[in-house]
């Protein structure tokens, strides 16, 4: 039984009304809450990633931070920062955007510690750095747009051969 | 919050059949059995991508990701999750299929797998943000209206505006899942509907109801299962 056959079978109380309602119905959503471009843009762009037995980091959670020089910690000039906060079946990272003059800087914290490294995909190029013992990571003067940071474990010494968890593309 | 289980569709019965040609010279052919009749160009289409795409081809990944984000876009905001948190469902739900693909073996498995991935992702991403949006209410993706209708009356026009009324009155489980089918393609109702839980055996009489009670708020006076033009 072919796969057309089967939900023939399950699908025969449909008839051209329903097939026709089903359109409109499908247009009126097209028309109330398009997709926006953005989604399969964002989409295309993460699965440029070489990695494709990565583990997925979900974004666990999104605010506004207060301005860096309120906290006088960080020594950016930031207008305006975000923190972000991703999940992995194993793993977290927290991601502080700065907005700098033109570019964009990641401070981030891996949980639980350990030293790794992390790259960040940009549409120019890969930036890489080093995560050390207590999960710190320092990504700057990064261009704006679509990125996307990918955890490779295991690589602070050998410089390969982990498991990867990737971000989805995140517009910086 | 870690979650291990990966969506695992209830698919089986979708999955025994890949109706492509065996138009591929690799191993598979030896083990794969006679293929059928096409089941219709576009399957036979999603079935060559998908091919491709588990042979590493990224370009064939990409059609079928043009192809079918449409589909889980509305399965995310039909859990009531907004914009921001749909696209990242949606590119979720692309990401986490990269280490699946090898095990999908047909477009109908492709799409229910698909369809519940980001199913359980949007209940994630709305768990959580529930969880938090009580400890904190500065949260930048505070949109939360589940079904925004923006200036519906200029943006449809007559017949579909009263499908869309007719279908706002029906419950929430129908909406859902008239919503996503009618963004699938017939051969995946079955599955679709299956993946957006439910209950097997009764997804084409929960079907007909839905679809039986839109036709009575659209003709009262008409036969829900006869012929309503």
């Amino acid at each position: 039984m072919t796969a057309d056959e089967s939900a023939g079978l399950a699908a025969g109380l449909l008839d051209e009304a329903d097939e026709e309602l089903l359109r409109t119905l499908r247009e009126c959503h097209e028309r109330l809450d398009p997709m926006p471009d953005s989604v399969v843009q964002r989409s295309l762009f993460a699965l440029a990633v070489e990695d494709v037995d990565a583990e997925v980091f979900r974004l666990a959670e999104q605010y506004r931070a207060e301005p860096a020089g309120a906290r006088g910690g960080t020594g950016t000039e930031g207008e305006e920062a975000r923190v972000v906060t991703f999940d992995s079946d194993s793993l977290t990272i927290m991601i502080r955007i700065s907005q700098l003059t033109g570019t964009v800087r990641i401070d981030g914290w891996l949980a639980p510690p350990q030293a790794c490294r992390v790259e960040l995909r940009t549409g120019a190029d890969v930036m890489g750095a080093a995560v050390d013992e207590d999960g710190r990571f320092v990504l700057d003067a990064i261009p704006r747009g679509l990125a996307q940071l990918v955890v490779r474990l295991g690589e602070a010494l050998t410089g390969g051969g982990g498991p990867s968890i990737l971000t989805p593309a995140i517009v910086l | 919050m870690p979650n291990s289980t990966l969506p695992e569709p209830a698919t089986s019965h979708a999955a025994l059949s890949d109706p492509s040609p065996g138009s591929r010279a690799d191993s598979d052919a030896d083990t794969a059995p006679p293929a059928p009749a096409p089941a219709s160009p576009r399957h036979d289409r999603l079935a060559a991508l998908l091919r491709s795409a588990q042979d590493g081809r990224r370009e064939s990944l990409n059609e079928i990701v043009i192809e079918l984000s449409p589909l889980l876009w509305q399965v995310a905001r039909a859990q009531g999750i907004g914009h921001e948190e749909a696209e990242d469902v949606v590119q979720c739900t692309w990401l986490s299929l990269l280490r699946h693909l090898d095990s999908i073996h047909s477009p109908v498995a492709l799409t229910a797998w698909l369809v519940t991935a980001a199913k359980r992702e949007a209940w994630r991403v709305r768990d959580a943000h529930r969880a938090e949006r009580s400890l904190d209410g500065s949260l930048m993706t505070d949109v939360r209206d589940p079904e925004p209708i923006p200036e519906e009356s200029v943006l449809l026009a007559e017949r579909h505006h009263d499908v869309w009324r007719a279908v706002r009155r029906l419950p929430h489980r129908c909406q859902e899942l008239l919503r996503v089918v009618a963004f699938s393609h017939r051969p995946d109702y079955d599955a679709v509907a299956v993946a957006l839980g439910m209950p097997r055996g009764s997804i084409g009489p929960t079907r007909g109801r839905c679809l039986a009670k839109l036709r009575t708020l659209l003709d009262p006076e008409g036969d829900p299962r006869g012929g309503v033009a």
